[in-house]
């Protein structure tokens, strides 16, 4: 028994899809999370992994679909079974695919589009300008603040008493300008007289007394930032270094770098903006296209595997319409396909059961005609030859003389039907024993010629006409079975014309199913065959004919059937007959 | 120390050994200082970045296979203008800052890289060369605009590799 077994290939395929659905659906993530983040650097993970694998993945599942596709018009010009159902359900599912990803880009292109306009909108940028531009004016007017109040004339008078009474100076400061966080006065040697004030802003001795007056730079510590201003004081003799703090409030740097941080994104969206724009949507393309492309390859995988139950059944149904009772489909259990699978193999089983019974039945049937076929027509002569012994024998004991007249004609006669007894049994024999056929590569119209040749002198009376074979058509057939084929046809064709006729052969090729035959035509312009006997034209021993045997058309019928050909016939009463068969032209 | 004369092409290189170590100074003529000073100015980041790979020259029958790379570097700058304080920043790949009250104090440290040890160790013997570049980056793109980088390089100078022998 031969069986069909599904490979296993198209499931290897799909869980190799899988894993590279699951690597790009990472690979977009990491891309999404990292890539961006460090793309502007270089010897990254990213640019030497990442990168590469984002281009090649792409490439491979279009190298794999185009060799998918390559091999589907492959299976299609050979004409694999099922290759067409294949197709449309390959083009279905690609429609589904387009059909659900269309949509989704657009939408995803347009969410893109009205994120970045609302975010990025006009507002914003105003807002976001408007809060640096505060934040700016609030830091200048601190700025003035502290560098007009340390030069002014005030402070001058304010510092009188800067030797004796440090607290008295602070809170006059702090009284005329609030906004002074704290003041520290450094002697010329660098070491601090006093500090007061808020502790934050206090510096660290010794102080740089030679530095030049005005404002120092700002220092900023953590989330504090202080503005400084320089004042040189003199009295008689001495030198002091003032310093006039005011601190920021806190994390004022911080908040005005993100303000800044977040115009930069908006000034940078301004220039590049149209460009960004398209850069979105050719990277969504980028890795939208392998997601695309990868579910049309699996659409060539599940149509494979969808089709492989379908393509056994139609296999099988071939293999049995050829009369292979033999093969079996193994099919995956527990779907409705494999039901019908067991079914389809319980149902041939059957056939082949029934079959071998009817055909045990025939053979007995067909052996019992034959028999009693060859009986009558065995009797036949031996009627005669009986009569014509018991003549001799009567003769003979009657007188000499007489049995010298009839001897001759008597002896004549037995051995006459001896020999067609011989003849018989002999075309018998070969109907019997028919050998297999030795298959070769044979030219048509120089076998028919070659035929003709033969028996020129048989055919004398008839004309043949070869036209409608093609020059250099070459079947695979048994060479000395076909001619005995021409042969019998031939000598049938003619002993079917009376008087002059003719005769036409002609052939042609012709698709039955998924293979392809020649389509012989043998037609004469003889008597025809009544209607009576139609059904008998083929069975052995069967003939209108006073001289034949009635195995000319068996042995041709048989010749053809063991070629795994066809054969019938057209025919009409005083027009002629037309004999068709075929043979394929692979076996 | 000795350092070659600096040249007339766009990356200038020079370079020293210092106990096998090669120490590289790089500098680029005709910077475009002021389409950098622009950019800052509206509130955007500048980069350059410089580019050192040192090769070994292969000999015999292993010369198909290309000369061997020995050791590279590539340090970068990137500069902004602090605007609450007037003054520019540079901030080295290693996070040093360095801040500049002028625009010619700033130009001049920016698009230069004097004495930068590479740490690639100098092999013995001759034939080692290095190539260097200078890549500018007027405008430092943001995340997520930075993905522009990966298809156009947009508002980049780049400078030809320059090659330059390394004699020990």
């Amino acid at each position: 028994m031969k069986l069909s077994r599904s490979p296993g290939s198209s499931v290897t395929g799909l869980v190799s899809l899988v894993l590279i659905y699951i690597l790009l659906i990472v690979l977009i993530l990491f891309f999404s999370n990292e890539v961006l983040q460090d793309i502007s650097k270089e010897s990254t993970l990213s640019n030497f992994i990442v990168l590469p694998l984002a281009v090649i993945l792409p490439l491979f599942i279009v190298g794999t679909l185009v060799v998918n596709i390559l091999r589907l018009v492959r299976e299609r010009r050979t004409g694999q079974p099922g290759v067409r159902l294949k197709i449309r359900m390959i083009v279905f599912f690609t429609f589904i695919a387009f059909l659900s990803s269309i949509p989704q880009g657009i939408l995803s292109i347009s969410f893109i589009n009205t994120t970045m306009n609302s975010w990025f909108s006009t507002p914003t940028r105003g807002a976001l300008q408007g809060g640096v531009d505060i934040a700016l004016e609030f830091i200048n007017d601190k700025l003035t603040n502290l560098a007009s109040f340390s030069d002014s004339v005030a402070l001058t008078s304010m510092l009188r008493d800067i030797n004796r009474s440090p607290n008295h100076v602070w809170t006059d400061v702090h009284e005329a300008n609030p906004s002074i966080s704290a003041i520290q006065v450094f002697m010329d040697n660098g070491s601090e007289l006093f500090f007061r004030g808020d502790p934050r802003a206090r510096m660290k001795a010794p102080f740089m007394s030679n530095r030049e007056e005005g404002m120092l730079p700002k220092e900023s510590n953590g989330d504090l930032s202080i503005l400084r201003f320089l004042r040189i004081y003199r009295a008689e003799q001495d030198r002091y270094a003032v310093v006039l703090s005011t601190i920021l409030p806190v994390g004022f740097d911080q908040k005005a770098q993100a303000l800044t941080a977040s115009r930069e994104i908006f000034t940078q969206l301004d220039r590049f903006g149209a460009v960004f724009r398209i850069v979105l949507v050719l990277f969504f393309s980028f890795f939208s296209l392998p997601m695309l492309l990868l579910s049309i390859l699996v659409s060539f995988l599940l149509s494979e595997e969808i089709m492989r139950p379908i393509v056994n059944l139609e296999e099988a149904t071939r293999r049995v319409t050829q009369g292979d009772y033999s093969y079996r489909i193994l099919g995956r259990s527990g779907d409705e396909l494999a039901l019908l699978v067991n079914s389809f193999n319980k149902m041939i089983s059957e056939l082949e059961r029934s079959r071998l019974k009817i055909m045990q039945t025939e053979k007995v049937t067909a052996w019992q005609e034959i028999a009693q076929r060859l009986a009558h027509e065995i009797k036949n002569p031996l009627t005669p030859i009986k009569l014509s012994a018991q003549r001799i024998l009567k003769k003979a004991e009657e007188s000499r003389e007489e049995l010298d007249r009839i001897l001759e004609p008597a002896v004549r006669s037995i051995i006459t039907e001896v020999e067609n007894l011989d003849r018989m049994l002999k075309e018998f024999r070969d109907f019997s024993k028919l050998p297999a056929p030795q298959l070769a590569n044979v030219n048509l119209k120089e076998l028919v010629r070659e035929v003709l040749t033969m028996h020129e002198p048989t055919f004398r009376n008839v004309g043949f006409n070869l036209d409608g074979i093609p020059e250099g058509l070459i079947l695979r057939v048994d060479r000395d079975q076909l001619r005995q084929v021409f042969t019998n046809l031939f000598k049938n064709a003619s002993e079917s014309i009376q008087g002059d006729g003719s005769v036409w052969i002609r052939a042609d090729l012709v698709r039955k199913g998924n293979y392809q035959y020649c389509r012989i035509q043998v037609q004469d312009t003889g008597c025809g065959i009544e209607g009576e006997y139609h059904n008998q034209v083929f069975n052995p021993y069967f003939t209108t004919k006073g001289s034949g045997t009635g195995l000319g058309l068996p042995i041709v019928e048989r010749i053809i059937f063991d070629h795994k050909g066809q054969i019938w016939f057209e025919t009409q009463v005083g027009s002629g007959t037309t004999f068709f068969f075929d043979l394929p032209m692979e076996t | 120390m000795t350092f070659s004369a600096w040249s007339e092409s766009t990356a200038s290189p020079g370079y020293a050994v210092v106990e096998g170590q090669l120490v590289v100074s790089l500098s680029l003529q005709d910077p475009p200082a002021r389409e950098i000073l622009d950019r800052l100015r509206e509130g955007l980041k500048s980069e350059i970045r410089f580019d050192v790979r040192v090769y070994q020259k292969t000999s015999g029958i292993f010369r198909f296979l290309g000369d061997k790379l020995i050791g590279e570097c590539h340090p970068a700058y990137e500069a902004q203008w602090d605007e609450f304080s007037n003054q520019f920043i540079v901030t080295t790949d290693d996070h040093r800052t360095y801040r500049f009250a002028t625009a010619p104090a700033f130009v001049k440290f920016f698009f230069s890289l004097p004495h930068y040890a590479t740490r690639v160790q100098l092999p013995p013997g001759r034939g080692c060369y290095m190539l260097t570049s200078i890549e500018v980056d007027a405008t430092k793109l943001v995340p997520p605009l930075n993905m522009i980088s990966l298809l156009v390089p947009l508002d980049r100078h780049t400078t030809a590799w320059e090659r330059t022998r390394l004699a020990l």
